[in-house]
């Protein structure tokens, strides 16, 4: 079930006013800020555990909260999920018994899945009889969203989900998280300050800063846009991109297709046909206006810019190849001895051990 | 062992069906209390916190006599126990419960306050957004995580409970066979100068102490050790 959010509230804590008026559309929409500038707060007014001070709330045309006249629905009746950053599974339970907490108080005919089918999809076969205490920081994470998904919301709110994961783990959320919105028709709500994040998985964006919305559209924004430079480090800029495994292409090396993209990259585990998520640091890729020729690097792809950003250093070109997108950082001063502009063709070098694999094994 | 008027047995069974109504009295209002004050953001929190507390700064024999007060012949619940089932409340052995249960009441509510303000509330924020409501949510989360806790509050109210003398004496008297507890007992030997049959009783008074206040440790160790993230 899609839902779309109309917000209009405002939320007071001493020096703080949250103040926040917005229409969220369907799909994976992310909510980025600098720490302390109300995001989680916005999160917790739309899932019922804080109450706005005043204004308006509605879900789906249903109004959730409104302060004239009084509405509060409590948070059990909302339909809404959350997957909180330190994941908080009841650590007096099983992985079970946590994710048969919500299923069982679901009713039969929400349920568009079954439990072993959420189990399969996070791979938590293994653990299902664990206490939680004792997974590492991914299970638990994983588990957290199986949780949340188990019980079927109409709506998925993750505050800062993979802060705490390692690479590899980031990667497998973030797979999963795409596949469940798009297999589901499940809307999302993803608070991080991560850029990467947000451009792999958001399709669009609210950036908000002391308690304001500073600006709103597609995740590429983050890229181009001055009102944020300040707070983004652009610097650990990474692509993210899900594809799909061909196999090894000698003891050290695979294959992997992205689109129309093959990508050699190290080693992967993931067998022949199975979906890879992998990621490549936007300063680790070379442009070059012409073909290199004998060069080490085995990823050399052909690409049209698509946009320049000129306004922040480092210059971030946004380039698709065969239905792929790709974001290369230069130094200003790079962008300008190129010459580069807007639909220009430039070979792409990256090399293969610049493509970090992000798989759960 | 022959203790006069009196034999061991009776005594301390007396002294447990005291200590342990008073317990059964104060389990549900403690755990209600708790979760008041430990768990939601009421006014006039402070003035609470100091009124269950204020038996523990009292000495018992002023809680005993404002319990005088209460239920006495001429009280308003005295009059209503009369009315009702046709008997006083001073001294008989259902004072010795009342005025046990007031006095204990503190140290049993203090700890569990401590565990209930010890559960994430993240937690129950999550059981909320999984569909559960704020009474399944109390009873499946929030009371399991404080579980530990909770019994060391019990155990230690019921350790109080078993030992209360000062108020007990004022509201129950000290009538054997049907007021006399333990503590009582022993005050009444010494007293009389019995001091080997007091010795026993002593003797008798601490290792229940012991073995209560070790259990009440254990808990509250493994307490410690739950309800994290």
């Amino acid at each position: 079930m899609t839902v779309s959010i109309d917000l209009n509230i405002t939320k007071r804590y001493g020096d703080f006013e949250l103040s926040i008026q917005s229409a969220i559309g369907n799909g994976i929409t992310g909510i980025f800020g600098p720490s302390a500038s109300g995001k989680s707060t916005l999160l917790n007014c739309i899932a019922g555990f804080e109450n706005p001070d005043g204004g308006l709330i509605t879900l789906n045309s249903k109004t959730v909260f409104s302060s004239r006249p009084k509405i509060n629905i409590s948070p059990e009746k909302r339909k809404v999920g959350y997957v909180h950053q330190h994941s908080a599974l009841f650590p007096h339970l099983t992985v079970r018994e946590n994710l048969e907490f919500g299923y069982n108080l679901t009713e039969k005919y929400r349920r568009i899945g079954s439990l072993e089918g959420i189990v399969y999809l996070l791979r938590l076969e293994q653990i299902m009889g664990r206490g939680v205490m004792n997974l590492s920081g991914g299970e638990r994470q994983r588990v957290a969203l199986g949780r949340s998904l188990a019980a079927f919301p109409d709506l998925l709110l993750l505050d800062e989900p993979l802060a705490s994961l390692d690479l590899p783990f980031r990667g497998f959320i973030l797979e999963k998280l795409r596949e469940v919105s798009r297999e589901w028709n499940l809307d999302m709500i993803y608070v991080s300050h991560s850029v990467s994040e947000m451009i792999a998985l958001a399709d669009s964006v609210i950036v908000i800063r002391n308690g304001m919305k500073i600006v709103e559209g597609n995740s590429s924004l983050l890229l181009n846009n001055s009102s944020v430079a300040d707070y983004v480090d652009y610097g650990s800029f990474e692509n993210i991109l899900q594809g799909v495994v061909d196999g090894p292409v000698d003891e050290n090396l695979s294959s992997l297709t992205i689109g129309d993209v093959r990508l050699i990259t190290p080693k992967l585990a993931l067998e022949k046909g199975k979906q890879a998520t992998v990621s490549i640091k936007a300063s680790d890729i070379i442009v070059s206006k012409y073909l290199p020729v004998a060069i080490s690097a085995p990823n050399i792809l052909r690409a049209n810019i698509s946009s320049i950003n000129h306004s922040e250093n480092p210059t971030f070109i946004d380039c698709e190849i065969g239905g792929c997108s790709l974001t290369a950082a230069l130094t200003k001063q790079s962008v300008l001895d190129l010459g580069l502009r807007t639909f220009d063709e430039v070979y792409l070098i990256i090399k293969a051990t610049s493509v970090t694999p992000m798989e759960v094994y | 062992m022959d203790l006069g008027e009196q034999n061991l047995f009776n005594l301390i069974l007396l002294s447990l069906q005291v200590a342990v109504t008073a317990t059964l009295i104060n389990i549900p209002i403690a755990i209600y209390i708790g979760w008041l004050i430990g768990r939601k953001n009421i006014k006039g929190k402070l003035i609470l916190e100091t009124l269950i507390s204020l038996p523990l700064a009292l000495p018992p024999v002023v809680t005993g006599y404002f319990l005088l007060v209460l239920v006495g012949r001429e009280a308003p619940l005295g009059q209503l126990s009369r009315f009702i089932f046709g008997a006083d409340i001073v001294f008989t052995w259902v004072a010795s419960a009342i005025a046990a249960s007031v006095v204990s009441f503190p140290l049993m509510v203090r700890a569990i306050i401590v565990a209930m303000q010890g559960v994430d509330t993240t937690l129950e924020r999550s059981a909320r957004s999984l569909g559960a409501g704020p009474l399944r949510t109390f009873f499946k989360i929030t009371l399991p995580l404080c579980y530990n806790g909770l019994m060391a509050g019990v155990l230690l109210g019921f350790v109080r409970a078993i030992g209360e003398f000062g108020a007990t004496i004022v509201v129950a008297g000290n009538i054997p066979g049907r007021t006399q507890t333990i503590p009582l007992a022993i005050y009444s030997k010494v007293q009389l100068g019995r001091d080997s049959e007091a010795l026993n009783l002593i003797l008798i008074s601490t290792l229940m102490a012991i073995m209560t206040l070790i259990v009440h440790h254990w808990l509250t160790i493994r307490g410690s050790k739950k309800g994290t993230r």
